[in-house]
C-alpha cells in the first residue's frame, strides 16, 4: 500500500487537486473572506451580527429549520416502513426491482420537474384538493402552495428515497441469525424488533436522517417554487443576495453559516456510520 | 396486524413516489390549454409546440453537451485521483479525499454563489466555461466513489502480478486496471451525467437567455406562466429518466436492497 | 412406558423439488447426548431448525414430553439453540446477552441477573459480564452463547455445529468441556456435526444421516463395529468394502478372490458387502507358507505411511485397494512395490446386504 516513490503520486494528483483548489476551495475562501469584509476591505463581524440581530432573518432561519425537521420526520415515518416492506416483506424479486425503480426514477429527474408536479397536484384545483373535497375531509379547497406544508410535501418527496435506501441497506445487511436467536430465547416478534432490529438499524437510520436534514435546509428550488414567494428559507435569502441585492458580503455570511452547518451535520453522520460499522462488523 | 400497517404505509409511499410523475406526463397530453389532471382529451399538441420552439431545442442541446463535457472532464480528473487515493499513502490524504467528495453534500447554492463571485474577477461568469467548471466540481464525487469501490485488494494483486511480469505502470493501467474498473467507471459516469443534466441550483447563476439548460429554463418559465408546454418538456425528461433507469436495471442490475439469503 | 423427552414422528420437509427430510423418526431421552452426524446437505441442520421452530415440517409431528409442539412459534418452545456463528447481540454486553432470555420471559431484572451470573460462573466467564461480544475471543464467545442458552433451563439444547469455527486444539478441549457440561446440567443435547470424530467423542448415541434419511442410530462403538449400511460403514472410520457371495454351504467367496469360513452359519445365501476395518487385516511377508484356513490374499504394497506407533499400509489385491493398519515398528519387507499376503485377523465379519 505504501510507496515511497513520490513522482507517480504527484503526477496523479496534480491535475485534480489543482482543479479543485482553483475552482472549489478558492471560491469558497473568497466567499468566506467577503463575509468578514466591509466594502472598503476592512475586517468586520457586522455581517454575521446582522444575521443574529435581524428579526426577519431569524424567522427565515427558524422556518428553514422547521421545514427541515418536519421533512426529516416525515421521511422517517414513511421511509422506514417502506424500506421494511421492500427488504423484508416483498417475496418476488421482480416486484422488488420494480419498487427500486419507482424509487430511483424520481432521483434521476430534476428538482424542478418534481416540484412542478407538486405545484400541479397541490393547486386549488389540483388532484389533492379534489380528493379532499370529494371525500368530505374538508369543505373547501385547502391552500398548500405558499405554505410551509406545501414545501414540506415537496421536499419529503424529493428526499424520501435517501432514507429508504439508507434504512434498506442496513436491514438487508442485518444478520438474521440475531433475530432468530432472539426468538429462540423467548422474545415475541414485536419484542425482537424493539430489542434487536431497531437498535441495530438505528445508526443507519440516524446517519440517513442527518443527511436528509442537511439536504432539506440547503434546498433551493423546491422551496422557491412551492412557496409562491410567501415563504423564505435560507437558500432563497442567499440567492437573493447574489442575484438581486448584490450584497456579496451579507450573502457570504449567510453562505458560510449554511456551509458550516452542513459540514457539521455531514461530519456527525460520518461519525455515526463509522461507529456503527465498528460495532457490528 | 403490524404487517398490514406496514403494507399500507409502503403502498402509500410508492403511490406518493409515482403520483407527480404520472400527473406531469398526463397533463402534458392534454388536448386543452390548461393544466388539469386528468387531462381533457389526449393530444400530442404540446410536444409539437415544444419541438417547434428553437429555444427549447437549443436548451436540450446545451444541457446534453454540457453534461457530456462535464462528465468527460470529471472522468479525466477523477480517475488519477482515485488511483492515488486507493494505492498510496500520503499526508493529508483524509482531508484531500473528504474535500474531493464534499461537493456531493454541500449546498449547491453556496457553491454556485461562490463560483459566481470568484469568477467575476476574471470573466468566468455566465459562459459555457463557468458552467462547465461548476458542473465538473459537483459531479466528480460520483465517479470518484464508483471507481474507488472497484479498487479492491484483489484488484491490487492483479496489478502487482502485471508489474511482476514486466509491465510498467502505464501499461498496467491500460491493460489491467482500466478494463477492470470499467463497470464502476461507467456507473459513475452515468450518475455524473444525469446529475449534471438535471442540475438547477448551480446553473441558475451562469445561464443567460442564449445559454440555457432545460432545468433552468423550466425554472424561469414556471415562475411566470404555467402551460402544458412546460408539462411536455418536463414529461420528456421523466420518460428519458425512466427509460434510462430501466435499461440500467436490465444491464447492470439495481438490486440494491436484497439480503444475502435472497440469492438462494 | 414413560414418554420420551423428544419424539420426532415421520417428519418430512421439502424445499421446492428437493426433499430435505424424508420420514424422520427419532426418540431422545432425558439427559442424552445425541449427535446428528452426516455430510453437508444430509438434512441435519434442517432437522435441527425444524425442532427449534424456524421451519415447518410438511408432514409428521414433534412431541416434547408427549405434547405436540408443532404449532408453537420458536419463542414459545421449551428448547434453546446455540447457533453456528453464536449470534451474540453485538450491541449488548455479555451480561445483557445472557439476561435476554429470562427477561423476555418475564423475570425481574434482579432475578435475571442472579441467574445470569450463575450461568456465567458455570462457563468460567465471571468478570466478562461487562464486555461486548466483539471484545471476546472465539472460545469466549462460544461460552457466552452456551450460557445464554442454558440460563433458560430448556428441556433440550440444540447445538448447530458450534465448534466448527474454533481451531483444532480449542475444539478438542471444548468437546470434553461440553460433555462435562452436559453431564453437569443433565439437559439433553442434540448436537449437529459433520465431524465423525467429534460425534464419537461426545455422543451417547449417534444419528447418522444421509440425503434426508436416518441411516443408523446407536452408540458410537456399535455404529463402528456394526454399520447397518454401506454409507455408514464408509462414513464412520475407514473401511474396506469387499463384495462377496455366500453360497449354499455357508462359505464366503470374495469377489477379488479367496474364501473365508462364515462364523454365523445361519446367514442367508446371496450377495453381500463385507465391511472390514483396517485393523482387522493382517499383512505378512510373501514368503510365509499357507497354513491357516480362511482368507489369504496376494497383494502388492502401494504405499506405507508411518504414523509413529503404527503404519497405514495401502495395498492392492485383484484390482481393489485395501487399507491395513499395522501396529509395531517399521520393517524392511514393508516397501512399496513388494509383494505381501493379507489375512483376516478376525472371525467376526460384518456383512451388509448387497454389493458395494
Amino acid at each position: 500500500m505504501i510507496s515511497r516513490n513520490l513522482r507517480p503520486l504527484l503526477l496523479l494528483l496534480a491535475a485534480p487537486i489543482a482543479f479543485f483548489a482553483t475552482f472549489f476551495v478558492a471560491p469558497i475562501a473568497v466567499v468566506a473572506l467577503a463575509s468578514f469584509a466591509t466594502d472598503a476591505g476592512q475586517f468586520t463581524w457586522s455581517h454575521y451580527l446582522r444575521i443574529l440581530a435581524d428579526q426577519y432573518h431569524w424567522e427565515v432561519i427558524l422556518a428553514t429549520f422547521r421545514i427541515g425537521i418536519v421533512t426529516t420526520l416525515a421521511c422517517i415515518v414513511i421511509g422506514y416502513p417502506l424500506a421494511w416492506y421492500m427488504v423484508r416483506i416483498i417475496r418476488l424479486k421482480t416486484w422488488r426491482r420494480i419498487c427500486v425503480i419507482l424509487l430511483i426514477v424520481p432521483l434521476f429527474t430534476s428538482n424542478i420537474v418534481r416540484s412542478f408536479g407538486w405545484m400541479v397536484l397541490l393547486g386549488r384545483n389540483g388532484l389533492v384538493n379534489d380528493m379532499l373535497v370529494s371525500t368530505g375531509i374538508v369543505e373547501r379547497p385547502m391552500r398548500f402552495l405558499g405554505t410551509e406544508t406545501g414545501i414540506i410535501i415537496g421536499l419529503t418527496y424529493i428526499l424520501l428515497p435517501f432514507i429508504v435506501l439508507a434504512v434498506g441497506n442496513v436491514l438487508a445487511q442485518l444478520d438474521t441469525s440475531l433475530e432468530h436467536a432472539s426468538c429462540d430465547l423467548g422474545a415475541s416478534a414485536p419484542s425482537t424488533f424493539w430489542h434487536i432490529t431497531l437498535p441495530l438499524s438505528l445508526p443507519g437510520l440516524i446517519a440517513g436522517a442527518i443527511m436528509v436534514f442537511a439536504l432539506a435546509v440547503s434546498a433551493y428550488v423546491t422551496p422557491a417554487l412551492l412557496s409562491g414567494g410567501k415563504v423564505t428559507v435560507l437558500s432563497i435569502l442567499i440567492f437573493q443576495q447574489y442575484s438581486s441585492v448584490f450584497d456579496f458580503h451579507y450573502g457570504g455570511a449567510l453562505s458560510m453559516v449554511l456551509l458550516i452547518l452542513t459540514l457539521i451535520l455531514v461530519a456527525m453522520a460520518g461519525r455515526i456510520r463509522g461507529k456503527h460499522l465498528d460495532g457490528v462488523a | 396486524m403490524a404487517r398490514l400497517i406496514i403494507r399500507l404505509i409502503a403502498w402509500a409511499g410508492l403511490l406518493y413516489m409515482v403520483l407527480p410523475l404520472v400527473v406531469i406526463v398526463g397533463t402534458s397530453l392534454t388536448a386543452g390549454s390548461v393544466l388539469t389532471f386528468p387531462p381533457e382529451g389526449l393530444s400530442w399538441r404540446w410536444y409539437g409546440i415544444m419541438l417547434d420552439d428553437r429555444s427549447y431545442l437549443s436548451a436540450y442541446a446545451t444541457s446534453t453537451v454540457l453534461a457530456l463535457a462535464a462528465t468527460v472532464v470529471a472522468v479525466i480528473l477523477a480517475v488519477p485521483a482515485t488511483l492515488a487515493i486507493a494505492r498510496y499513502d500520503f499526508p493529508g490524504k483524509a482531508t484531500i479525499t473528504a474535500t474531493l467528495m464534499s461537493p456531493l453534500v454541500l449546498p449547491n447554492i453556496v457553491i454556485g454563489a461562490a463560483l459566481l463571485q470568484y469568477g467575476s474577477a476574471f470573466g468566468l461568469t455566465r459562459n459555457f466555461a463557468a458552467l462547465l467548471v461548476g458542473h465538473t466540481i459537483i459531479i466528480m464525487p460520483f465517479i470518484l466513489r464508483s471507481v474507488l469501490a472497484m479498487m479492491t485488494p484483489g484488484q491490487r494483486a492483479l496489478e502487482e502480478a502485471s508489474m511482476d511480469l514486466g509491465a510498467n505502470a502505464f501499461t498496467t493501467f491500460r491493460l489491467v486496471i482500466l478494463p477492470l474498473i470499467r463497470p464502476g467507471l461507467v456507473t459513475g459516469a452515468i450518475f455524473a451525467f444525469i446529475s449534471s443534466w438535471i442540475n438547477v441550483e448551480l446553473s441558475i447563476f451562469h445561464t443567460t437567455a442564449q445559454l440555457d439548460t432545460i432545468p433552468v429554463k423550466l425554472f424561469n418559465y414556471i415562475q411566470y406562466t404555467i402551460d402544458p408546454t412546460i408539462a411536455a418538456v418536463a414529461a420528456l425528461t421523466i420518460i428519458v429518466a425512466a427509460v434510462a433507469i430501466v435499461l440500467l436495471d436490465l444491464t447492470i442490475g439495481l438490486d440494491v436492497l436484497s439480503s444475502p439469503e435472497d440469492s438462494q | 412406558m414413560p414418554s420420551s423427552l423428544l419424539s420426532i414422528e415421520a417428519v418430512s420437509k421439502k424445499f421446492g423439488a428437493f426433499q430435505a427430510l424424508h420420514q424422520i423418526d427419532l426418540e431422545v431421552q432425558q439427559g442424552e447426548f445425541i449427535a446428528l452426524l452426516g455430510p453437508s446437505g444430509c438434512g441435519k441442520t434442517t432437522l435441527l431448525r425444524t425442532l427449534a421452530g424456524f421451519l415447518h415440517p410438511d408432514a409428521g409431528r414433534i412431541l416434547i414430553e408427549g405434547r405436540d409442539i408443532g404449532k408453537l412459534p420458536p419463542h414459545q418452545r421449551p428448547l434453546n439453540t446455540v447457533f453456528q456463528n453464536y449470534a451474540l447481540f453485538p450491541h449488548m454486553t455479555v451480561m445483557e446477552n445472557v439476561c435476554y432470555g429470562p427477561r423476555r420471559q418475564g423475570m425481574s431484572k434482579s432475578e435475571a441477573l442472579k441467574q445470569a451470573q450463575a450461568a456465567l460462573a458455570m462457563m468460567g466467564l465471571e468478570g466478562f459480564a461487562d464486555r461486548l461480544p466483539r471484545q471476546l475471543s472465539g472460545g469466549q464467545q462460544q461460552r457466552v452463547a452456551l450460557a445464554r442458552a442454558v440460563v433458560n433451563r430448556p428441556k433440550l439444547l440444540l447445538l448447530d455445529e458450534p465448534l466448527s469455527a474454533l481451531d483444532l486444539k480449542l475444539r478438542k478441549r471444548m468437546q470434553l468441556e461440553l460433555k462435562q457440561l452436559q453431564n453437569q446440567l443433565g439437559i439433553a443435547f442434540v448436537f449437529v456435526t459433520h465431524d465423525q470424530e467429534e460425534a464419537l467423542t461426545m455422543a451417547d448415541r449417534i444419528v447418522v444421516m444421509n440425503a434426508g434419511r436416518i441411516e443408523q442410530v446407536g452408540p458410537g462403538d456399535h455404529i463402528y463395529d456394526r454399520p447397518a449400511t454401506h454409507f455408514v460403514a464408509d462414513f464412520i472410520g475407514e473401511a474396506n468394502l469387499l463384495g462377496c457371495h455366500v453360497d449354499e454351504s455357508g462359505q464366503l467367496h470374495f469377489a477379488i478372490g479367496g474364501r473365508h469360513p462364515l462364523k454365523d452359519q445361519a446367514t442367508v445365501q446371496g450377495d453381500y458387502t463385507a465391511i472390514i476395518r483396517p485393523e482387522h487385516l493382517r499383512l505378512e511377508p510373501a514368503s510365509t507358507g499357507r497354513d491357516a484356513p480362511g482368507l489369504r490374499l496376494d497383494v502388492t504394497i502401494l504405499d506405507v505411511v508411518n504414523m509413529g506407533s503404527h503404519q497405514m499400509l495401502y495395498v492392492k489385491a485383484g484390482g481393489q485397494a485395501l487399507a491395513i493398519r499395522r501396529m509395531g515398528p517399521q520393517q524392511d519387507w514393508l516397501s512399496p512395490g513388494l509383494p505381501a499376503v493379507a489375512t483376516l485377523a478376525t472371525d467376526d465379519l460384518h456383512l451388509v446386504r448387497g454389493l458395494p
